[in-house]
């Protein structure tokens, strides 16, 4: 056992110098072990299992994040708009003809982050700009897409030129917050302008989550640059982290009781690992999704004492 | 201070530098043993600087680069330059590309006149540049220039080039027929074709080009242009053969200095009437990693490169006197085991671990004494209360080191025989006199001074602690004259320390828990960088696999026969060809050391002795301090180094390892009773303990 908490403390060093942009030190993750129980004499240990949970987390540091955002805007908003023009111009590979359209295309395009301004989604447009040289008239917030006729009359859209409106978000989980923050909103536009162009484009989502996006709300494409499958779901069967060979002594059930007795103490069902018990082991640099479980992210504030590892910044909701 | 997050260690290949960093990061040998001593750059006698990866080869022939120059003398250039005696012209024969230079159904004849031809063009732009550089705004250039192109271009043969006006006008025409090479070169694959008009003379431009500007130019006049080649071994064997041309028809003022690893001189042929060139006639050899390792002072010089790295790290001038001083006060930023008279501080672990209950190696001696007594193979001893009585002679609780030695010395005892009861006795009463201080010399002290190391690595693995290789000064020992080894050692150290939230080298010296992981880290590293690829590669990293378990086995045995055995030697010149192959080649890997020649005691035959890289220590918990030999014999290097007979290793190993173990000690399984006493050598005559 001591030989393998070596080397899972190995590889927690490996990805705190290279991809956890030094967030997890030996300190600091010896304070959150300490939130687990001390193994008696028999294993299964707790703190083992923590480790072992902790070297599987993946985390998206700053610059991780920001070529996301410029594959974003390349892989899905860039190529498909190209491959259109291209397609409309009997496969024309002439700069002089798809550069000036994709100008007007562009131009003609509204970049909005998904939900609250306060939220990282939209905390986000601002890298997304930067990293993408993008004009500042291309960006609004959600009440700029509506205006009234004489300022009390019908809602109209402000901008009846524009043909595209992108929602940009860094993460999808469930896609309950996704729902119910575009089904309206999307059905308020198509409704002014039923031929508008209307993407989600999203950095990370589960399969399912960006699924509900496109199956319960009017969006044209609903797409995510990185898709977590079932196998991203901790204790799935098909999870991904307890696939042959896992080392000795760690074992998934036992995980599994270990995470939602602590959860329980937490968050209240059905939320104890993770909103909607999504089970994932995400984390990012500017914060911490629900999603994940919560014996990384939780930081005692309305519960028990304990000390997280990553800790996630916005109050529970649920 | 640079931010605390980073290593001043995370460079570790010079390659990596800027001209200015290698300046910066430059280190001398103290006094005495100069790096210009060693290279000798203004000696016109060609030198051929190899040494394993990690040497210092590329640092070292930086540093007498042109831009070092420019860099060291700053205003005063020519000046500096003329007291150099030298100018250096760098090439990392790395950056050619040597693979273009070869197939494509091109004969090979036509490789070798074009591969020629390349070199000549790229070095002459090299060497006219670096001068040009160096001299262009004299008022002498602008007056000599039209007799010193006029010159220049009597070696080239134009065709239809304008000639060119000016020494920059005729670098951009060598430039430009570099080019037409390129183009040629690497579109020959498609076209079929290859063609080339060679317009220069072989050698005419490299020496042409120095002959003339001395003749001209006085800063010149007595000045040595040194082509330094670095990385010689990215050549193809044909390619180095046309270099060792160049070497043998050089011509003043021009001299070499080419840069290889061990494994990286393929031919010393030459197309000179395909003589061969000889060390001492044509060329002299610095075989600087062996020359760093038999330096006494090597531990000063790697100690002033560290204090160096910090220095720079932390923005901090320094001289060569405040660099002493850093490197002297450098040891306690790292933690050690306290030292104490019988290694009682070192050693009280034992003592807190294990309250109440049986220390392990009394556990284990006490089950070998049993199947001893079973077996009849324990003279003096023949009923258990006698084994524990036994024990008891041989426990000294407030001293575990001294434990171990009782141990030890008991199990020679039983080994070569003797009576049991008579020798524990005998043993304790040493143990006792030895602690009273009334036994100065003999058996006990020697084998406390010879094995100390031996039987505390025992002790920590028998109490499943980590071994303890920790200290700057061992780090340097580890590094054995690759000054990159004792980088990486502490690049992994450093970032150990860091993650486990210490401060490295500011305040709180480093934990002994960071060093042991970052070593082992580093040892790791080496082991999986110095794998060469290919089957010779396994068959090499196989040889050193079983290498490292054969030391591993006898250092951990009961009465291990050498010493810190680390080290081996055999008569190579009875082994398999294969076998020798594998040898040479992990010496020429750096995987193993050539440690000179070992006398064969009974023939006074001079066999070659060779050490296991200490870098790959930890990996097998071995001794980093060379002491015992062992002297293998062919079918044991054989067994170890060739595939074809690496099925009869683990019975040879386990022969050996026999004899070294309770309770039959190689015997055959019947009563030691009745056996002669063992005819073994002396514990310490069959050890080389330089």
């Amino acid at each position: 056992m001591e030989e393998l908490v070596r080397s899972l403390m190995a590889k927690i060093k490996t990805l705190n110098e290279t991809l956890w942009e030094q967030r997890a030190r030996e300190p600091n993750v010896n304070e959150w072990l300490d939130n687990f129980a001390i193994s008696d004499t028999n294993p299964p240990d707790e703190r083992v299992h923590a480790l072992f949970l902790l070297s599987n987390f993946m985390y998206f540091g700053s610059i991780q994040i920001r070529e996301l955002l410029k594959a974003l805007y390349r892989d899905l908003y860039r190529y498909p708009i190209m491959e259109g023009i291209r397609r409309a111009n009997h496969d024309t590979l002439d700069s002089a003809v798809i550069g000036p359209s994709f100008e007007a295309e562009r131009r003609a395009t509204r970049f909005l982050g998904a939900g609250n301004p306060s939220e990282s989604g939209c905390h986000l447009l601002y890298y997304f700009r930067q990293e993408n040289a993008l004009s500042k008239d291309l960006f609004i917030h959600t009440h700029e897409i509506f205006t009234r006729v004489g300022g009390l009359g019908a809602l109209q859209l402000r901008y009846p030129n524009v043909t595209r409106y992108i929602f940009i978000d860094d993460f999808c989980g469930s896609g309950e917050q996704g729902v119910s923050y575009l089904r309206d909103l999307v059905e308020d536009i198509r409704r002014l302008k039923p031929k508008v162009f209307i993407g989600y484009y999203v950095l990370f989502a589960t399969t399912s989550g960006i699924s509900r996006i496109r199956n319960e709300t009017a969006v044209n494409a609903a797409t995510a640059i990185y898709e977590l499958d079932s196998t991203f779901k901790c204790f799935s069967v098909e999870s991904r982290y307890f696939q042959a060979p896992v080392p000795t002594g760690i074992d998934r059930v036992f995980c599994r009781q270990m995470c939602d007795r602590y959860g329980r103490t937490m968050v209240d069902a059905p939320h104890v690992l993770g909103f909607e018990d999504s089970e994932l082991l995400v984390g990012f640099h500017h914060n911490t999704p629900d999603n994940t479980l919560p014996i990384i992210w939780f930081d005692g504030a309305a519960g028990p004492p304990w000390k997280p590892i990553f800790r996630r910044y916005p109050k529970i909701e649920w | 201070m640079k931010d605390a997050a980073q290593n001043p260690f995370n460079i570790t290949k010079a390659v990596d530098f800027s001209d200015q960093e290698i300046h910066d990061y430059w280190v001398d040998m103290p006094t005495g043993d100069s790096f210009s001593s060693m290279a000798k750059p203004t000696s016109p006698m060609p030198m051929l600087i190899v040494g394993g990866k990690g040497s210092g080869k590329t640092h070292l022939m930086r540093y007498f680069s042109y831009p070092l120059q420019r860099i060291r003398h700053g205003r005063d250039l020519l000046e500096g330059i003329r007291r150099d005696g030298y100018i250096g012209i760098y090439l990392r024969c790395g950056g050619l590309n040597s693979a273009r230079f070869r197939g494509k159904g091109q004969p090979d004849e036509k490789w070798d006149d074009v591969f020629a031809y390349y070199m000549e063009l790229w070095l002459s732009q090299l060497v006219l540049g670096t001068a040009l550089d160096a001299v262009g705004e004299m008022p002498e250039v602008l007056s000599r220039e039209p007799n010193i192109v006029r010159d220049l271009l009597s070696l080239v043969d134009l065709r239809e080039h304008t000639s060119p006006k000016s020494l920059w006008d005729l670098n951009l025409l060598l430039r430009g027929l570099q080019k037409e090479l390129d183009v040629a070169v690497n579109n020959s694959g498609m076209t079929g074709k290859l063609p080339v008009h060679i317009t220069v003379t072989r050698g005419d431009l490299i020496f042409g080009i120095p002959k003339v500007f001395a003749a001209n130019l006085s800063p010149f006049r007595d000045c040595l242009f040194l082509y330094l080649l670095d990385e010689f071994e990215n050549l193809s064997e044909v390619q180095q053969r046309y270099i060792q041309t160049l070497i043998r028809e050089r011509q003043n003022p021009c001299s070499f200095k080419i840069g290889a690893r061990t494994y990286g001189i393929r031919t010393l042929k030459t197309y000179s009437a395909d003589e061969e060139n000889k060390e001492g006639s044509e060329f002299e050899v610095l075989p600087l990693d062996t020359i760093l390792r038999a330096n006494d002072r090597y531990q000063e010089f790697a100690k002033r490169l560290v204090a160096k790295r910090l220095a720079e790290f932390n923005r901090v001038p320094s001289n060569v006197e405040t660099l002493n001083s850093m490197a002297q006060s450098l040891d306690k930023h790292f933690e050690e085991f306290e030292k104490s008279p019988f290694g009682r501080s070192e050693t009280a672990f034992v003592t807190d671990k294990y309250v109440g209950r049986d220390r392990p190696y009394f556990k284990t001696l006490r089950q070998n004494l049993e199947k001893g007594l079973d077996a009849d193979a324990a003279r003096g001893l023949s009923v258990p209360d006698e084994i524990e009585k036994a024990i008891a002679l041989l426990r000294c609780p407030e001293f575990p080191l001294l434990e171990k030695v009782n141990i030890f010395i008991f199990y020679r005892e039983w080994s070569k025989c003797h009576n049991l009861q008579k020798a524990a006795k005998e043993i304790a009463d040493d143990c006792r006199a030895f602690l009273a201080g009334t036994l100065k010399h003999g058996r006990y002290q020697t084998v406390l001074e010879y094995f100390r190391a031996d039987l505390l690595a025992q002790l920590l693995r028998e109490t499943d602690q980590r071994q303890r290789y920790v200290g700057l000064t061992t780090f340097v020992e580890i590094s054995s004259g690759f000054p990159r080894n004792l980088l990486i050692i502490l690049k992994h150290i450093f970032a150990w320390a860091t993650f486990n939230g210490e401060f490295p080298f500011r305040g709180t010296p480093i934990s002994i828990r960071s060093q042991q992981a970052g070593v082992l880290e580093a040892s790791e590293w080496f082991y999986r960088d110095s794998r060469m690829i290919g089957r010779q590669g396994q068959h090499v990293m196989d040889g050193i696999n079983r290498l490292g378990t054969l030391f591993r086995g006898i250092r951990f045995s009961e009465k291990p026969s050498e010493c810190s055995c680390c080290t081996f030697s055999s008569d190579l010149s009875r082994c398999t060809d294969v076998a020798r192959r594998v040898v040479d080649l992990a010496d020429k890997w750096s995987l193993l050391i050539n440690v000179g020649g070992q006398r064969d005691r009974n023939t006074e035959r001079v066999d070659a002795k060779y050490q296991l890289n200490p870098m790959l220590a930890p990996r097998w918990d071995l001794a980093i301090y060379r002491r015992g030999v062992l002297a293998l014999t062919p079918e044991e290097i054989d067994a170890a180094f060739n595939p074809e007979h690496a099925g009869k290793f683990d019975e040879f190993a386990e022969k050996r390892i026999a004899r070294m173990a309770a309770p039959f000690f190689g015997h055959a399984r019947r009563p030691l009773g009745g056996l002669p006493p063992e005819r073994t050598q002396s514990l310490f005559a069959d050890g080389d303990y330089d």
